[in-house]
């Protein structure tokens, strides 16, 4: 079955906000998660839809206290095909 | 034996930092402060655990001498472990050595020499520098070369050149104000790990810090890989991340629990199960289903709002049953704590087992939280055989939800606050037994 599409909303959302909607919406989940599964593959239009859904807050980033290595990872994903916080996980 | 290291490493260090003039209670000073010497600049950072700073700092004190330039070093390395736990400032995991150059070019200068005599060495990551070169031991950030009149190293000031005053942020994105452009020569790109090393799984989003200190952190994350997604737990172990003294890191440790949880699930004991457990950068991760319910105590709670010895011996017959299940699989717990006990329609789980060893086992360091500890139980290296540190937590929880308070040390204390609560002889009993094994 074809995951359902989500038109880009006008800014992106929070951390705070994506993970509400995530739980609250299996088929956003579904869509999001494909989308960061396309942008790992290299495909950039699917980077630019995940960044287009999300950017995480600075200060939600500082909460984390994530260090910079890994922050870095996350600051330059959106710029790219690279993983955003998504990403966080790895290896299967 | 474990209980040499730390004796030679500690002579090791006195040796080497007898030589360094100037001293306060924490810190070593490689001379005095001049009037030339500048209030703010590049520092350089060097990072080791304290089973390898005295190396590190046999190979960079000539080089600093040769300069020299003003640094410090912690006076112990119980101050060094101390700092690499982060618990008082995650910022500070890893800051062993701080140099103070002159100028912009010493620093770089002095950047690429300590680089280069510490290669192949080991040491956490400093949270919030920018590392030198990738697996460097070097890092900087711009900061304040003086503490604030109030003595706190987190209040230190910098100016911009227009002589406005900024907070000094030992945080995100701070290492490098915005009004300077670094000096040292960029770091080469990291390589685009994430497309080598075969089939990746994109889906945990952390949200959420439930603890960050130098082993690792745990955090609250949305496993978006199945459907609907669902709400996890991600244990992070970093590399050289708090080093015990036994060599053991927060890679190790989060491997050694996903052993102990492996077995105690199989054992029909009710431990978060794992989901998926992977490598990243080097540091080790364990995807933990998030346990439904309240924890008996939040994290830093001393005492219940309403004791009751009945309470008390409620918690007391589930949770001895628990453990009881614990030890016949082989384990002792060794963090048994209310933060630790969830409890949901009933039912008791019990997490974090990080520091589990075996009942037998005896070369091993102690672990567990001071309160829940047996006392003195944390000065020695070795353990004896046997589950005394479940027994003694287990005594400390069931006192606290009786009375209000950690036990105090005194019997006679102790027996005060019984009486005020009304418990009975039996339930006293049962307690003390449990609380007298180490006193």
């Amino acid at each position: 079955m074809a995951t359902k599409k989500f038109p880009n909303p006008k800014r992106p959302h929070s951390l705070k906000r994506i993970v509400k909607k995530i739980i609250a919406d299996p088929d956003y989940a579904k869509f999001i998660h494909g989308e960061v599964r396309k942008a790992r593959g290299g495909d950039r239009a699917a980077a630019a839809r995940v960044a287009a859904h999300f950017k995480p807050l600075r200060s939600e980033l500082k909460a984390l206290k994530i260090p910079a290595s890994q922050m870095n990872t996350v600051l330059e994903c959106s710029e790219c095909t690279r993983p955003i916080l998504i990403d966080f996980a790895a290896h299967v | 034996m474990i209980s040499q290291i730390p004796h030679k490493l500690r002579r090791r260090w006195a040796r080497y930092t007898k030589a360094l003039p100037f001293s306060d209670a924490r810190w070593r000073y490689s001379r005095a402060l001049r009037k030339t010497d500048p209030v703010q600049g590049w520092k350089i950072h060097l990072s080791a655990t304290q089973l390898s700073a005295s190396e590190i700092f046999s190979r960079v004190h000539p080089v600093l001498a040769k300069h020299g330039v003003l640094f410090k070093v912690p006076a112990t390395l119980e101050m060094l472990e101390e700092l690499n736990s982060g618990i008082r400032q995650f910022s500070q995991v890893g800051k062993f050595l701080t140099v103070y150059p002159r100028s912009a070019a010493e620093a770089t200068d002095l950047a690429r020499e300590l680089d280069l005599v510490t290669r192949n060495l080991c040491g956490p990551e400093i949270p919030f520098d920018v590392r030198y070169r990738k697996n460097s031991l070097v890092y900087y950030r711009y900061g304040s070369f003086r503490r604030a009149d109030d003595g706190s190293a987190e209040a230190g000031v910098i100016f911009d050149p227009s002589g406005k005053p900024h907070k000094d942020r030992r945080e995100f994105g701070h290492a490098i104000p915005r009004w300077f452009a670094s000096p040292f020569k960029r770091s080469p790109p990291r390589p685009n790990d994430l497309n080598v090393g075969g089939p990746l799984a994109p889906g945990y989003l952390p949200f959420r810090a439930i603890m960050q200190r130098g082993k690792g952190g745990v955090y609250e994350a949305v496993d978006l890989s199945i459907s609907p997604a669902r709400l996890v737990i991600i244990k992070e172990g970093r590399r050289n991340g708090e080093t015990a003294w036994d060599g053991k890191d927060g890679y190790a440790r989060i491997k050694h629990e996903s052993r102990v949880l492996r077995m105690l699930g199989a054992a029909g004991i009710p431990v978060p199960q794992i989901f998926h457990e992977f490598s990243r950068d080097g540091n080790q991760y364990l995807v933990l289903e998030k346990i439904v319910g309240r924890p008996l105590l939040q994290q830093g709670v001393t005492g219940p709002r309403k004791v009751s010895w009945r309470r008390a011996q409620n918690i007391l017959s589930q949770l001895s049953v628990l453990l009881s299940k614990v030890h016949k699989a082989g384990w002792v717990w060794r963090d048994c704590k209310p933060s630790h006990v969830f409890l949901h329609d009933g039912m008791m789980r019990i997490i974090d087992f990080e520091g589990a060893c075996r009942i037998s086992e005896t070369e091993v360091l102690p672990w567990g939280s001071p309160n829940y500890s047996p006392p003195g139980y944390h000065k020695n290296f070795s353990r004896p055989a046997g589950q005394f540190e479940d027994d003694y937590a287990l005594g400390t929880i069931v006192f606290q939800f009786a009375t209000g308070q950690l036990p105090s040390p005194t019997k006679r204390t102790r027996a005060r606050l019984y009486t005020r609560t009304g418990a009975p002889r039996f339930f006293r009993d049962n307690v003390e037994r449990l609380l007298r094994i180490s006193r």
